[in-house]
């Protein structure tokens, strides 16, 4: 089984708990505006890799993996190429190492494959596209419909789940954000789902420029940490509010 | 003995043996820092005093006074004081704070030198002394140096060489005299003395020549104790004094020597045992004990010495090296983690971060976690911390070592080096390329080397060449080396240090490399692509074409890590083969210090595409930007280069920026308060070091706010980065070395 690899990073501290082996699959379906690994969307051919060399490269790391770390499938959008995972998981996990996928979810479906990629992933880190459906889809191309299906699977197995949201000041940063955001995260079991506010960060624009597209969101500027604070707070007091009544 | 009450005697309290009296009275801790305090009143207030002078220094180009008429000895001054009611550890090197001494004996010219580059004028009177009357290691050095030793060190293939300044890199046992008093020392080296008593022979004259100046320089260090009113002769009754006494035996070293590291030891577990003591006798409070270690570092911050333009390109912001080393693992498996440990890395907070003194933990595995978290959070905060890997020393040096300088470990008390700088191994590969004339001075320097042929360069003969290289300058090296420290024992003998060490000691000849990972690449680079040199009309190389890839050094590639490796083990091999003065064991390390940035300069374009004058990467890091694979990758190139052919320390300068070390943030959906900074920078730290890698300086920065630094020093005043085996102030690195910092992988996740 090959794998359509974009890049591995192995040492990542924000991919997951601890510090993680992190492989980039190349293909997305997306099209963020603010994605920063834009030359890992394109679904072309890029580096064919095995199981085997991914295990053995993984393998001279382990080391490092073993206090709380692990492996993290990110991308691109690993659901593309579940198929694979399945395989790198189930020998992966057969040792005991924590498993983790970066996904937008939006490829999700009730069948005995997703099942068994679930079974076999400790924690899934979910980016929420935006917080309503017409927003979502004028930031991804794409809507949060599948994505907010996903989610609900995942809380009623009890899965661990990180759900993130990038903050793009002006764009996504409204009240109403902030409102049904909460309405979406108050359906999730508090024990198992997390929640991220990820500050929009300029630092994959030059993919863009050097791959020759047009990069729509030069006018944004990077939140600062008050305001990401600031935002989630007006989340909490929504969620607050939900749960007092 | 009323000094060593409640302490469990055993073989220490017979005779000298302060690892037996740490190992039988010290309590290990495994809890966190909970209990720690801040600065007390006293040191608050004797703290601003001390930023007020150091700010008056860095308006006065960093030197606030130079002595000029005074020899600095362990007697030369009357007691001074900075701010006498709050100083509770006193004594200061010269009359006046932060002011420089004179320190001849080493070298006069390079005494005078340093005065003069910041406009003071040594007393002629001095100069004439050591001129004409009183020989100086220097002068004894180039009386002995050969017409090739000269040229060698003029083309920089061999530099930073102690013949014109103190060696240093000797640690006296300096708890000795809190623990015995100095009366019993100076029995001890009574005795010691009398064996070499029955022939006059030359080792014998020797002998007894350096006990009864060390036996003298014990006498000194009484009067220096007396001059403040205490009594060193006797042991120390309590914490207080113990502080005291220890840094009475440091600062007359100081005071007697201005080698080029200063190194303190290990000490938080042994004043550890005068605390506890205290404590159960209700005589000292957490609020008293940490006055003492604050008070204790202030002091240690304030240690200078006059040094020359040269030197301070070599080993640049200043540093003494005043490493101290903390933690590590007993023989016994217990950790040597005390509550004193903490109270010491607090010192960092209280009184800001600061390079010295050069805070060293002595990593493994098994310390405990408290401890390890505690570590890893004052490193994030402060990047003021080197690591070095415990496990990989402790069966070399037992469990009372320490490290001196940056990263060579040495037993206290019983081990001491010859200090060696560094052979430039870059340089070394272009007179192979060369036929053996130097590429910079156009001058051949060594003959029979053969010049090479073709367009192309091969491999094969490339490296028979280099090998004939080695060999000449392996030799060379060992010889100057040989003159430098017989001289040095002959005109600048460390009494003081060497008294707090037994007689009879391991010496370690500590030679070193620099511009590994350039040789490294290179030599990749002729083996997997193709390397075409472009040469004068001399015939000397000027520039390489290079085509095709190749491997490069610092992305856990064995093609080219294998070559790094067999370059440290060869050389080692080849140093190895000729005779020591004094018998010294062989030692080698891979440590540039900031001199990487200076041999850099001296050596023309290298085949890996590096052009002439472009700094090489710091002692065994990959070179700047080369490293594409990761940090880990680049950890694990380094982590094969092998301890067991480089003992004296490899050194290795890892930056990171925080937000790709991990994040730190509340999740108020799950209730969980994460500190994934601190629970990754210990996965690294245990990774690294599981793979037999010694040593990890660990800089949490990010480069836009060194690049602040450099346009806006006035705002970062306590700025420190750890640079190679040692940190430093940033803003007292030369504008070059910054850009040098500057251009180094930091390494970040996208």
């Amino acid at each position: 089984m090959m794998a359509n690899v974009h890049s591995i990073e192995t040492f990542s501290g924000v991919d997951g708990p601890g510090i993680r082996y992190v492989l980039f699959l190349q293909g997305c379906n997306m099209q963020c505006l603010y994605c920063h690994n834009a030359d890992a969307i394109s679904q072309r051919e890029a580096k064919l890799m095995t199981v085997e060399e991914i295990v053995e490269d993984f393998r001279h790391y382990q080391n490092f993996y073993q206090n709380g770390g692990g492996i993290t499938l990110s991308g691109g959008e690993p659901l593309l190429q579940v198929k694979f995972i399945i395989e790198l998981f189930r020998l992966l996990k057969s040792e005991g190492v924590h498993t983790c996928i970066e996904t937008q979810g939006s490829l999700f479906q009730n069948n005995a494959e997703i099942e068994e990629l679930i079974s076999l992933t400790d924690l899934f880190i979910v980016d929420l596209k935006g917080s309503d459906e017409g927003q979502a889809f004028s930031i991804s191309r794409c809507g949060i419909r599948r994505t907010l299906i996903f989610l609900n699977y995942l809380n009623q197995l009890n899965k661990k789940v990180i759900i993130t949201y990038v903050l793009l000041p002006t764009l996504n940063d409204r009240e109403k954000d902030c409102q049904q955001l909460a309405n979406i995260l108050f359906q999730y079991n508090d024990r198992n789902v997390s929640f991220k506010v990820l500050p929009y960060h300029r630092l994959g624009v030059h993919k863009w420029k050097d791959m020759g597209i047009e990069y729509t969101l030069d006018h944004i500027e990077e939140p600062t940490q008050l305001a990401v604070h600031e935002f989630l707070s007006k989340i909490r007091t929504y969620l607050l509010k939900q749960k007092s009544l | 003995m009323k000094a060593w009450r409640n302490f469990n005697v055993g073989q220490w309290s017979e005779h000298i043996n302060v690892r037996d009296f740490i190992q039988s009275n010290y309590i290990p801790y495994e809890g966190n820092g909970d209990f720690l305090v801040g600065p007390s009143v006293k040191t608050s207030q004797l703290l601003d005093q001390f930023q007020a002078l150091l700010k008056e220094e860095r308006q006065n180009k960093g030197v606030l006074d130079v002595e000029t008429s005074v020899v600095s000895q362990i007697t030369s001054y009357e007691a001074s004081y900075i701010d006498r009611d709050n100083e509770v550890i006193v004594g200061l090197q010269t009359d006046k704070p932060l002011k420089r001494p004179f320190h001849p004996f080493g070298g006069i010219q390079v005494a005078v030198k340093a005065a003069t580059a910041y406009q003071y004028t040594i007393d002629p009177s001095l100069v004439d002394i050591f001129t004409k009357y009183r020989k100086t290691h220097n002068q004894g050095v180039f009386d002995v140096y050969t017409k090739e030793m000269r040229k060698v060190r003029k083309a920089g293939i061999i530099t930073g060489l102690p013949d014109g300044y103190g060696r240093g890199r000797i640690i006296g046992d300096y708890r000795r005299v809190p623990l015995y008093g100095v009366d019993f020392l100076i029995q001890t080296k009574e005795l010691e003395k009398a064996e070499f008593g029955s022939v006059m022979n030359e080792e014998n004259i020797r002998a007894r020549e350096e006990l009864q100046d060390q036996i003298n320089a014990l006498e000194d260090l009484k009067i220096l104790g007396s001059l403040y009113g205490f009594d060193l002769s006797r042991p120390a009754m309590n914490a207080k004094e113990a502080i005291q006494w220890l840094y009475f035996a440091y600062l007359g070293s100081v005071k007697e020597q201005n080698g080029a590291a200063m190194s303190l030891g290990r000490d938080t577990l042994f004043i550890d045992i005068y605390f506890e003591r205290d404590f159960q006798e209700g005589t000292l409070t957490e609020i008293d004990a940490q006055e003492l270690i604050d008070q204790f570092v202030i002091k240690l911050r304030m240690i200078r010495f006059a040094r020359t333009p040269e030197y301070n390109e070599l080993f640049s912001g200043d540093p003494n090296w005043i490493t101290e080393s903390i933690g590590g693992v007993g023989l016994d498996g217990r950790p040597m983690v005390t509550k004193t440990a903490f109270r010491m890395l607090q010192t960092l907070y209280n009184l800001g971060s600061s390079p010295e003194p050069n805070i060293t933990i002595l990593w493994s595995e098994s310390l405990p976690k408290a401890f390890k978290q505690f570590v890893a959070k004052v490193s994030i905060d402060t990047s003021s911390i080197q690591y070095e890997n415990d496990n990989l020393m402790r069966p070399m040096c037992g469990d009372d070592y320490a490290i001196s300088c940056c990263v060579s470990p040495m037993e206290i008390g019983k081990e001491m080096q010859f200090f060696g700088a560094r052979a430039n191994l870059a340089k070394a590969l272009l007179y192979a390329l060369n036929d053996g004339w130097d590429e910079i001075r156009c001058e051949q320097l060594i003959q029979g080397i053969g010049p090479i042929a073709g367009d192309v360069l091969q491999y094969e003969e490339v490296m028979a060449k280099f090998m004939k290289v080695l060999d000449w300058l392996a030799k060379l090296y060992i010889d100057m080396l040989n003159v430098i420290h017989y001289m040095h024992d002959k005109y600048a003998y460390e009494r003081l240090q060497m008294a707090l060490h037994d007689y009879a000691i391991k010496r370690n000849f500590a030679t070193g490399i620099a511009g590994l990972s350039v040789v490294a690449d290179s030599l990749s680079a002729i083996r997997y692509a193709t390397v075409r040199p472009i040469r004068n009309q001399l015939g000397i190389t000027e520039d390489f074409v290079i085509e095709g890839d190749y491997p490069t050094y610092g992305n856990n590639d064995d093609r080219v890590d294998i070559m790094a490796n067999q370059i440290v083990k060869t050389f080692k091999e080849k140093i190895s083969q000729y005779e020591t003065y004094r018998h010294a064991r062989h030692s080698l390390s891979v440590l540039t210090i900031t001199s990487n940035v200076v041999y850099g300069k001296k050596t023309g374009t290298t085949p890996d595409g590096r052009k002439k004058g472009e700094p090489f990467a710091p002692g065994a890091n990959p070179m700047h930007g080369r490293d594409q694979k990761g940090a880990l990758a680049s950890l694990l190139s380094v982590a094969k280069i092998d301890f067991a052919d480089a003992n004296d320390g490899i050194s290795n300068t890892f930056s990171i920026i925080p937000d790709a070390l991990g994040e730190d943030y509340a999740d108020f959906l799950a209730h969980n308060q994460s500190t994934s900074q601190v629970d990754n920078l210990i996965s690294l730290l245990d990774g690294y070091f599981l793979h037999q890698a010694h040593h990890l300086n660990v800089n949490v920065l990010r480069p836009e706010m060194l690049r602040d630094a450099m346009n806006n020093p006035e705002k970062y005043p306590n700025l420190t980065i750890r640079i190679s085996g040692y940190a430093v102030n940033f803003h007292q690195l030369t504008k070059e070395q910054q850009e040098e910092v500057l251009k180094r992988t930091f390494h970040s996740k996208l």
